[in-house]
């Protein structure tokens, strides 16, 4: 699949370029981020990276070509290599725009899912004061969705509101449970977002919503298998409907606001995920950010916060004690409750570099554990 | 050693003079009448009313103009436009060698709109939409 979505897209680029160059009007760039990290107990591990120093984590590289079909119409395509997907070229975004007036457009393609305010640009880490966007908040475990997306930009007084309305589709192998992947769809997704501009102030609301999620939950874990079979056995069939993602409903809310007056910043995510009658618990995620921006480095600090409850526990009530037990295992076992401090160093080494150095602590509330994270990288864009 | 310090701070003094001499006489232009608010929503790629074209990034007029009328700095603005680029928000504006390429655009472009740092080269058909 990945390879065949990858020879077409080849194949377009090469037919958008051999036509455009007659007309010279593909545009190329790209951005990139080479970082490094590990953390500093020899047991200790966080975002991928262990005790020993890391560069495929963070480390990725994109080439973007746009071509201008005609005044109206454009096709963009982003192929990336991410270091952790063994450097794998794929496809990130793919989408025709047709721009409808001055102030509004619509794109139809492969393209970002924006639940969180910076999901926009998570990969363009030139874009933000971050190392990496921080991981209390932005822990979706997917990014893109294939389908429509509309974008208005409105003015208002002084306000500028930019809105933008998605619907689609998404279809992909997520990381769950300990590192395991499953295939995972959402269905009929809609939601909206908007961003009131004022000033230096931005302030932001979104809220997307499925009524068809499913998450394959046989295969990926031994334990969870043995459990649904115990289960079918003793004829509980009612806790694995309830267990298993399929065909539910969820819904993802978030609000957002970040002051900049570029001397110095203060921001703040909220947000919610609720995946109805099934293990994913209701995710509750926040950050605080701020920092200082000197002549050519900054200084920064972030401190966030996962916050989950399994919704309705009676739901998962069996009358044996035991099986109740390893049911309730198997209900907590994507339950976190962590917060994450980091603080952060970025100086300018060009135009359109910047070297970054953060420290993140994270601290597991349910294992008393605790994880420290030192990572460096330099960002660019060209 | 004092007379060579005393003609290092006049040439400095002078060159500064001239420096914000011609810093203040640089002039937004533009065939068509827009407000100053505009003018900051073409450059941060928000509204697409007139088509806006830049100087090189190493100029002082560009400078100029976009700490005065954009209200960013250039780095700023440069972490805003690759936002913008990556995400197929907006297109970056063109950017041209210099004053007189500039001014020739706007002469054949009705719906352009640019900056120079010399009033002077202002003619014909160009207004002058703001100063800075």
């Amino acid at each position: 699949m990945k390879y065949s979505l990858l020879a077409s897209i080849s194949a377009s680029a090469l037919v958008m370029s051999s036509s455009a160059l007659a007309q010279d009007q593909i545009e190329w760039s790209g951005f990139g981020s080479i970082a490094a990290g590990m953390t500093t107990g020899s047991d200790d591990q966080l975002f991928g990276y262990d005790n020993d120093l890391d560069f495929n984590p963070g480390s990725l590289f994109a080439l973007q070509a746009k071509a201008n079909l005609s005044d109206k119409l454009s096709v963009t395509t982003q192929i990336m290599s991410r270091g952790s997907e063994d450097f794998d070229l794929g496809v990130e975004w793919a989408y025709l725009q047709y721009q409808l007036t001055d102030s509004a457009s619509v794109n139809v393609g492969k393209l970002r899912l924006p639940f969180y305010m910076y999901s926009d640009y998570l990969d363009v880490g030139y874009s933000y004061h971050w190392l990496r966007t921080p991981q209390s908040v932005y822990r979706v475990p997917f990014d893109n969705y294939t389908g429509v997306s509309f974008q208005h930009n409105a003015f208002v007084g002084d306000f500028t509101f930019n809105t933008q309305i998605v619907a689609g589709n998404m279809q992909d192998d997520i990381s769950v449970i300990g590192g395991e992947t499953a295939e995972a769809e959402l269905n009929n997704l809609i939601g909206f977002n908007t961003s009131a501009i004022y000033s230096n102030l931005t302030m932001r609301v979104a809220y997307y919503q499925t009524n068809d999620a499913n998450i394959q939950l046989r295969g990926i874990d031994g334990d969870v298998d043995a459990l649904l079979t115990l289960l079918e056995q003793v004829g509980a069939d009612q806790i694995i409907t309830e267990l298993d993602a399929s065909e539910d409903k969820g819904t993802f809310a978030g609000v957002g606001v970040m002051y900049d007056n570029f001397d110095w910043f203060v921001g703040a995510e909220y947000t919610e995920l609720e995946l109805e009658n099934s293990y994913v618990p209701k995710q509750r995620s926040a950050y605080i950010t701020a920092g200082k921006r000197f002549d050519s480095w900054a200084l920064h600090a972030t401190y966030g916060k996962t916050d989950d409850k399994v919704m309705n526990p009676e739901r998962f009530a069996v009358p044996d004690p035991q099986l109740q037990a390893v049911v309730n295992q198997a209900a907590n076992i994507v339950v976190t409750e962590t917060a994450y401090s980091s603080i952060g160093v970025n100086v300018n080494i060009a135009p359109s570099a910047v070297l970054k150095f953060d420290v993140t602590h994270a601290d597991n509330k349910l294992t008393d554990e605790s994880d420290v994270l030192a990572s460096a990288a330099v960002q660019f864009v060209f | 050693m004092m007379k060579k310090l005393a003609v290092f701070l006049i040439v400095l003094f002078a060159g500064m003079l001239s420096f914000s001499a011609s810093a203040n006489n640089g002039v937004v232009v533009s065939q068509t009448e827009i407000n100053e608010e505009s003018i900051a929503r073409i450059y941060l790629g928000q509204s697409r009313v007139l088509t806006g074209v830049n100087l090189p990034e190493d100029s002082a007029t560009r400078t100029a103009f976009e700490e005065a009328l954009v209200g960013q700095t250039g780095n700023q603005l440069k972490r805003h436009w690759a936002k913008l680029k990556f995400t197929g928000r907006a297109t970056p504006l063109e950017t041209l060698n210099n004053d007189d390429a500039v001014i020739e655009f706007l002469k054949s472009n009705p719906q352009g709109i640019g900056y120079v740092s010399d009033k002077s080269k202002v003619s014909g058909d160009l207004k002058v939409i703001a100063t800075f």
